[in-house]
């Protein structure tokens, strides 16, 4: 008799040498990364998700900690005007779902996320290049491909977009390497690359998109780390893009924040900790767990308030009575409006394919959530 | 900061289950050095998560997922996956009774193997899960795991030609 494929299987790993692990040196690594994760996505999901902490709680004397509210909106800062409600955006293997309407992809869809003109999408190519897949533009009635991104990790595309906006950046892929080096800024009402904008070190990491401007960092190889906390920067700073001029220009950490402080389609969580006292430290973006109908944020160290980030309006998200989220956490993914925010199950940060879950749209007036789409057997693909 | 008593779980998690994990690592890459390095990846990332490993009790098979999801989407990195033609391992000969099949033969002809349909394999019949765990596992259908793994084996019979038994041990065991 044959032997057995599981068996054969056995046999042939038993002679490989034990691997050689380090819990300490693996222990140092996942703090580094979430310290990473946590800053870079606090700062670039802000077309997505964000969740930024302000205020922080001071925990002074033994005395209850107090919140402060957050600042006020800049008087010379102009609201943009409300915009159309973008539709709820998702994939379930090769169908892309924009609001009611759907169309097919043609090959299974990795990523998928929306800007004010239509959706961009990843699809998984079955091609030999290895190291990047399609980027694709449906406007609503047709669909082109603008062009290829580099993948990082499953889930974990380098593709954002403004909202509201048209913009979209990516890193792009290369035929022959695993390394982009440059991001693409696309216009998606004019169907058009705007321009390429060379990494200044290995990897650059977009930070926000807004109507106008890109503002990413340099990698933590180059001056100007205040994005990797790994060590002190005496200098913090960041690039600004300006799509109109094509200019980019150093801008200090407190110009950033002052540029993010209207835009309405942001969360922001309670800081009970309190540590560091900057906005721009802390917590991931906004993930929240279930308890009872109350959708209590992750990491928020006992404080579940959520505050709505231009009028530092509390909020409390609810569920439906007797809904149970199927997911180990529920992650805010898209924003349809000033008003409302889409969620959806998350595991593992991120780092797991999509699983299947509800996907809830949120109105923030009142903190109801409904099931917007039901889990199918089909995974999700949720836009971000 | 990490709580002292996670880290202390955790190390001895790795030291209770690395060695398995590092052998499904290495069947996903071929590779000692990549698989040791996949293994981290997934350590790691285990670690992240590990407050809200709510379920002390899954944590090995969170980080298989892990592994395998990973060593999927580093297709897109590495090019490990596939091999240089030249380097195909020749297909076992017309009577597979006399043929060797050596560690190098398996691991080769795996290697020729999709990433998917790898991945299905390794997890049915080397971790002899059953099709619905290794469904939820790679995050697809039971009907798309008994595709994948019905092209992965023809795959492997082309290498390997006759030289095994594709019955799962489950149901070798279960066989009178």
């Amino acid at each position: 008799m044959n032997e057995s494929l599981g068996d054969l299987l056995h046999r042939s790993v038993e002679a490989v040498p034990k691997p050689h692990l380090d819990v300490g040196e693996l222990v140092g690594r996942a703090e580094r990364r979430q310290r990473q994760r946590r800053l870079v996505l606090v700062a670039c999901t802000t077309v997505l998700v964000a969740a930024i902490v302000v205020g922080s709680l001071a925990f002074r004397g033994g005395q209850p900690r107090q919140l402060q509210p957050a600042p006020a909106p800049s008087p010379s800062v102009v609201h943009p005007p409300q915009r159309v409600a973008r539709p709820l955006v998702y994939a379930a293997g090769r169908t892309v779902h924009v609001g009611e309407d759907t169309f097919e992809a043609g090959k299974n869809v990795l990523f998928v996320d929306a800007t004010d003109d239509g959706v961009v999408f990843v699809t998984e190519d079955s091609d030999r290049w290895w190291y990047s897949d399609t980027l694709w533009f449906n406007d609503g009635s047709t669909t082109q491909a603008i062009g290829r991104v580099a993948t990082e990790h499953i889930g974990l595309f380098d593709v954002y977009t403004a909202n509201p906006g048209s913009l979209v950046v990516w890193a792009e892929g290369k035929r022959t390497n695993a390394s982009p080096d440059q991001f693409v800024v696309y216009d998606t009402s004019r169907h058009k690359v705007m321009d390429r904008l060379p990494f200044t070190g290995l990897y650059n990491t977009v930070l926000h998109v807004d109507e106008r401007h890109i503002f990413f960092n340099p990698d933590s190889g180059a001056p100007g780390c205040w994005m990797i906390d790994i060590h002190y920067c005496r200098d913090p700073y960041l690039l600004r893009y300006d799509v109109a001029s094509g200019e980019t220009r150093k801008i200090p950490q407190a110009t950033f924040k002052g540029e993010l402080r209207p835009v309405p389609r942001m969360l922001m969580l309670a800081e009970a900790r309190g540590d560091t006292g900057t906005v721009f430290t802390a917590r991931a973006m906004a993930r929240f767990n279930q308890v009872g109908r109350l959708l209590v944020p992750v990491d928020s160290n006992g404080d579940p308030t959520v505050f709505r980030r231009p009028t530092g309006e509390p909020l409390a998200l609810r569920v439906p009575a007797g809904y149970t989220s199927p997911g180990d956490e529920m992650s805010v993914v898209q924003w349809i409006d000033d008003d409302r925010l889409v969620l959806f199950p998350n595991e593992g940060g991120g780092d797991l394919p999509a699983q299947v879950g509800d996907l809830l749209v949120c109105k923030l007036p009142d903190g109801l959530c409904r099931v917007a789409v039901r889990a199918s057997s089909t995974p999700y693909v949720a836009p971000g | 900061m990490r709580h002292a008593h996670d880290v202390t779980a955790f190390s001895e998690f790795v030291e209770a289950r690395s060695s398995s994990l590092f052998h499904t690592a290495y069947l996903m890459v071929g590779d000692h050095q990549l698989a040791q390095d996949l293994l981290q990846e997934a350590l790691v990332k285990t670690l992240i998560a590990w407050p809200r490993l709510r379920d002390r009790g899954n944590v090995d098979a969170y980080t298989r997922r892990i592994v395998v999801t990973t060593s999927i989407s580093w297709r897109r990195r590495r090019s490990f996956h596939e091999r240089p033609t030249g380097t195909l391992p020749q297909t076992i000969g017309p009577d597979p009774v006399e043929a060797v099949v050596t560690h190098d033969t398996v691991i080769a002809a795996l290697l020729t193997v999709p990433p998917r349909q790898r991945a299905a394999i390794v997890l049915r019949y080397y971790e002899d899960l059953t099709e619905a765990q290794t469904a939820d596992v790679l995050g697809c259908s039971v009907g798309a795991v008994k595709s994948q793994v019905a092209a992965g084996l023809k795959r492997l019979r082309e290498v390997l030609g006759d030289t095994f038994d594709e019955t799962v041990t489950s149901e070798r065991e279960a066989t009178p």
